[in-house]
């Protein structure tokens, strides 16, 4: 399971960067995939690349995204029956009470903070990435 | 001890206006129902004219200012153009009646006659003109001013919104700026020499110091636009959860904690938690060097408001000079090294309690701790 690739939906690459190092530092060694834009996101994931590459076994997802923001992004995701189970963490530096509310209604699972220090970063990604790495078994992939 | 009342007295000023108008419009609404207007402007002129019967003068002066009194207040008052009309066609229609006839007089149209009613009716005719005119100049002002606080609104709600962003798009580059200083220090650190190492340090530390400051400007915008909902809370077990939680932090403190019972208010559960969140913590903080160190907190005979409570603490106290500045945000009167803070948390409570319609105010001394009092007033906020 650790060949399935992560995706990281970020549009910063600083925040792209240090993500994949505090993954990298944890020993999550899954292949990490970048989208660094929500439409570019929708494309991985349903447009006609997902037939190649599969569901990723983690979606890590920013909320302020161009063109298409993450909550839409969110929200395609679960609306489509090949994504719809895939384990979303959203990751954030927003944390306005709505943002928090509107994710998990739409069914996020798990909603993260983006810490200033990396170290705190690597931990959330831990606690909460781990969970659905390790300790979860990923959802078989749905077929259309 | 010095008293320091910081807080404006808001309260006051709002009750000083309330009682000048509260009778007014009270008279106004009930002058407003057209039956009893109109009902005053036939019975008063007319009882007027019979008044002056027995006097058999052609016209009495009396009998002019009277009616001219009708005219002007019920103008004024009811601001009714037709029911002024009215008055003084009753006016004129009761002198001929019980003047003129009667005595055989020529009837209306002699020329004394003539002048009385063009006298009264360029009189009405002035003071209704004059009662519009006022009447429109002061809704004009009313919906100037009206216009002036959704201004003032949007602009205060354009200006948190924008503290609010400036403080979250800061977080951003602060992120990639500890990341990339923690990941030189943790990858290439060992190229680093003792000071270069110190360097990445500072830089880290820096940014730790500037990521707090943020933190609680977002926790002060916040604070100001969180919707209040109203509740029956009970502070004394707040207070005693909060300190509960503080002591687990620190268990080789030793602090002793005394909590008035019962100590029951409305008020927005989330804020006023957060308010005594600060106020203790900085009671925690500020007692940390202090032997026998002691925290209480209690209700205080209220003056204007419906309770008044207070966080007292024996520890480090503060210059009573500055007392005005420990509301204010960024102001800070210890030094860093000494208590560390971003000087925003008691300006987050002074706004949650404004929020309550209560007061914020200090007392204290150099060594010899520091008492906070505030005031929740919840009956007419939102």
């Amino acid at each position: 399971m650790n060949d399935k690739p992560i995706m990281l939906i970020e549009d910063n690459p600083d925040d792209r960067d240090l993500t994949i190092r505090a993954l990298k530092k944890n020993n999550v060694l899954n292949p990490v995939t970048v989208a660094s834009n929500g439409a570019e996101a929708l494309t991985m994931l349903l447009g006609d690349d997902h037939r190649d590459h599969g569901n990723p076994v983690l979606i890590l997802l920013d909320l302020k995204l161009p063109k298409v923001d993450g909550l839409e992004v969110l929200r395609r995701i679960r609306a489509d029956q090949r994504t719809r189970v895939v384990p979303v963490l959203v990751l954030t530096s927003s944390k306005e009470e709505e943002d928090v509310r509107t994710a998990y209604d739409l069914g996020a699972n798990g909603y993260v903070r983006k810490p200033v220090r990396c170290s705190e970063f690597a931990e959330a990604v831990q606690t909460v990435g781990l969970f659905w790495l390790l300790l979860n078994q990923p959802p078989p992939d749905l077929q259309p | 001890m010095t008293r320091i009342d910081v807080a404006p007295a808001q309260g006051r000023g709002r009750e000083g206006t309330v009682i000048t108008l509260d009778s007014l419009p009270r008279l106004r609404h009930v002058m407003s129902r057209p039956v009893v207007t109109l009902l005053l402007a036939v019975v008063v002129p007319v009882a007027a004219t019979l008044a002056m019967v027995p006097l058999r003068s052609s016209w009495s002066s009396a009998n002019v200012v009277l009616v001219l009194a009708v005219v002007e207040v019920l103008a004024a008052v009811s601001g009714n153009v037709v029911a002024s009309g009215v008055a003084i066609i009753s006016a004129a229609v009761s002198y001929d009646m019980f003047f003129t006839r009667p005595y055989g007089r020529p009837n209306i149209l002699s020329a004394d006659d003539i002048l009385v009613v063009c006298l009264l009716v360029l009189v009405g005719l002035v003071t209704v003109i004059r009662v519009r005119f006022m009447r429109s100049s002061l809704e004009a002002r009313t919906r100037q001013l009206a216009g002036r606080e959704a201004e003032l609104i949007a602009a205060n709600k354009n200006l948190q919104a924008f503290a609010y962003s400036v403080a979250h798009d800061l977080r951003t580059p602060l992120r990639g700026i500890s990341g990339f200083a923690e990941a030189l220090a943790d990858d290439y650190g060992d190229r680093l020499d003792e000071t270069g190492r110190q360097y990445t340090a500072r830089v880290q530390a820096g940014c730790a110091r500037m990521a707090t400051l943020i933190d609680d400007l977002l926790h002060l915008s916040q604070v100001t636009r969180a919707t209040m909902h109203l509740q029956d809370v009970d502070l004394s077990a707040e207070v005693t959860a909060i300190c509960d939680r503080l002591r687990a932090r620190d268990l080789r403190r030793q602090v002793k904690v005394t909590v008035q019972d019962g100590v029951r208010v409305t008020a927005d559960k989330t804020l006023i938690r957060s308010a005594l969140d600060n106020l203790l913590e900085n009671a925690w903080k500020f007692t940390a060097r202090r032997e026998g160190a002691a925290i209480e907190f209690a209700t205080a005979p209220a003056v204007d408001a419906p309770i008044c409570c207070y966080v007292r603490d024996n520890g480090a106290g503060f210059d009573p000079a500055y007392a005005g500045k420990l509301f204010q945000p960024f102001q800070r009167l210890h030094d860093a090294d000494e208590f560390p803070g971003s000087g925003i948390g008691l300006a987050s409570v002074r706004r949650i309690i404004e929020r309550h319609g209560g007061r914020t105010w200090a007392e204290g001394t150099v060594g010899g701790g520091a008492t906070i009092y505030f005031t929740l007033n919840t009956e007419g906020t939102p």
